[in-house]
């Protein structure tokens, strides 16, 4: 990482800038926006907010498909859109169905089709960003954008099915595991 | 009775290597993501775009390359349904110049407000130059872009010890990641 301090970036950095051909990638994203504004080469940025969840929760569906099941200790209720998951949770859906949901250290989880999810722990410090992720694919497929706990200790984010162990660093990844 | 030996024997040498778990991995922002895939017996590392470990139920791991077709294709469903994890807004400047456009200034507010209220709100933002000049007075004008940003933020109440600004060669954003990247904030990634 370099924080930039200065008006100048180092010259090893430039060389690579331009030996990656990154200006030219951004020249080429800023020509919709010229077109679309008429002002001569304005430059276009990506800018992505992340939604909150609310104190107290561990997570949130975000969209849900069809048939998505939750089970809360000896509880089963059907999936809404806005509901917690907490720790221990598990996820079924049917076939055909699917569900989205966002962690509150900013982990994003798709569930796919016939699948047996369990959020198995979760510990999260907002201030630090550090926290530890456990989740346990029985069968199905899941899909992964890792969050704050990946990032700043990837030691304690792990995914494991009835035969592997999955750590990922900063990462979005599909597993799937046969039922 | 031998051959019904052998077909138990077959049979179970197929399931030994019948694929139990897949794991695929997605392109990603930060180029130097990596996965680590472990049984009991054997561990692989991932890297690079669409890069898969086959798991047996043996426990033993091919590694291979998928590719967008044929993950579109086998995970239809899963890719169909996306957390509402991010919002992009794209970030106009004026011309030659590290200023936002009123438009953007208004749309960036917004974000500052959404993040300020919320306990894990993150903002990403990349800025970059004209790019019809490359060379140093270009990148310059990236960087001040960046600080401009920054400043906009600092200036709407947002506490400056959430922002950093970082550059994202691969190599940085290697680095990036174990010591801020993953704190709540705001990082105003340089692409």
């Amino acid at each position: 990482m370099s924080t930039v301090t200065d008006h100048r970036l180092p010259r090893r950095y430039r060389q690579t800038l331009m030996r990656h051909g990154l200006t030219w990638a951004l020249a080429c994203a800023l020509l919709p926006a010229w077109a679309q504004t008429g002002a001569p080469a304005a430059a276009a940025a990506p800018i992505t907010v992340r939604p909150a969840i609310p104190d107290g929760q561990d997570g949130v569906f975000q969209a849900v498909s069809r048939e998505v099941t939750v089970v809360h200790g000896s509880s089963r209720s059907a999936a809404l859109v806005g509901n917690p998951i907490e720790a221990g949770d598990r996820v079924l859906t049917g076939p055909r169905s699917a569900a989205a949901l966002a962690l509150r250290d900013g982990t994003r989880l798709s569930i796919g089709p016939s699948t047996r999810l369990e959020l198995t722990q979760f510990l999260y410090e907002p201030k630090t960003g550090s926290g530890n992720l456990l989740l346990t694919l029985v069968r199905g497929t899941v899909r992964v954008a890792t969050g704050s706990i990946a990032k700043v200790h990837p030691d304690q984010f792990k995914l494991v099915t009835p035969t592997a162990v999955i750590a990922g660093r900063d990462a979005d990844f599909i597993v799937e595991q046969a039922p | 009775m031998k051959s019904l030996l052998i077909s138990l024997t077959a049979a179970a040498a197929l399931g030994a290597c019948a694929s139990a778990t897949q794991v695929v991995l997605l392109p990603h922002d930060n180029a130097a993501s990596t996965l680590q895939v472990s049984t009991g017996r054997d561990s692989r590392e991932l890297t690079g775009t669409y890069a898969e470990a086959n798991v047996s139920s043996g426990g033993f791991i091919n590694v291979g390359q998928s590719n967008a077709d044929r993950v579109q294709s086998r995970y239809r469903t899963l890719l169909a349904i996306q957390p509402e994890g991010t919002r992009p807004l794209p970030l106009q400047f004026e011309a030659g110049r590290a200023e936002l456009t009123t438009q953007s200034r208004t749309q960036l507010d917004t974000a500052i407000k959404d993040a300020a209220s919320g306990a894990n709100a993150e903002i990403v933002a990349a800025t970059g130059a004209d790019g019809a000049a490359p060379g140093a007075a270009d990148n310059q004008l990236w960087v001040r872009r960046a600080q401009a940003v920054r400043t906009f933020m600092i200036a709407r109440g947002f506490d400056p010890g959430r922002i950093r600004i970082t550059s994202a060669t691969p190599q940085d954003t290697a680095a990036s990641t174990t010591t801020h990247a993953g704190a709540p904030g705001i990082f105003v990634r340089m692409h």
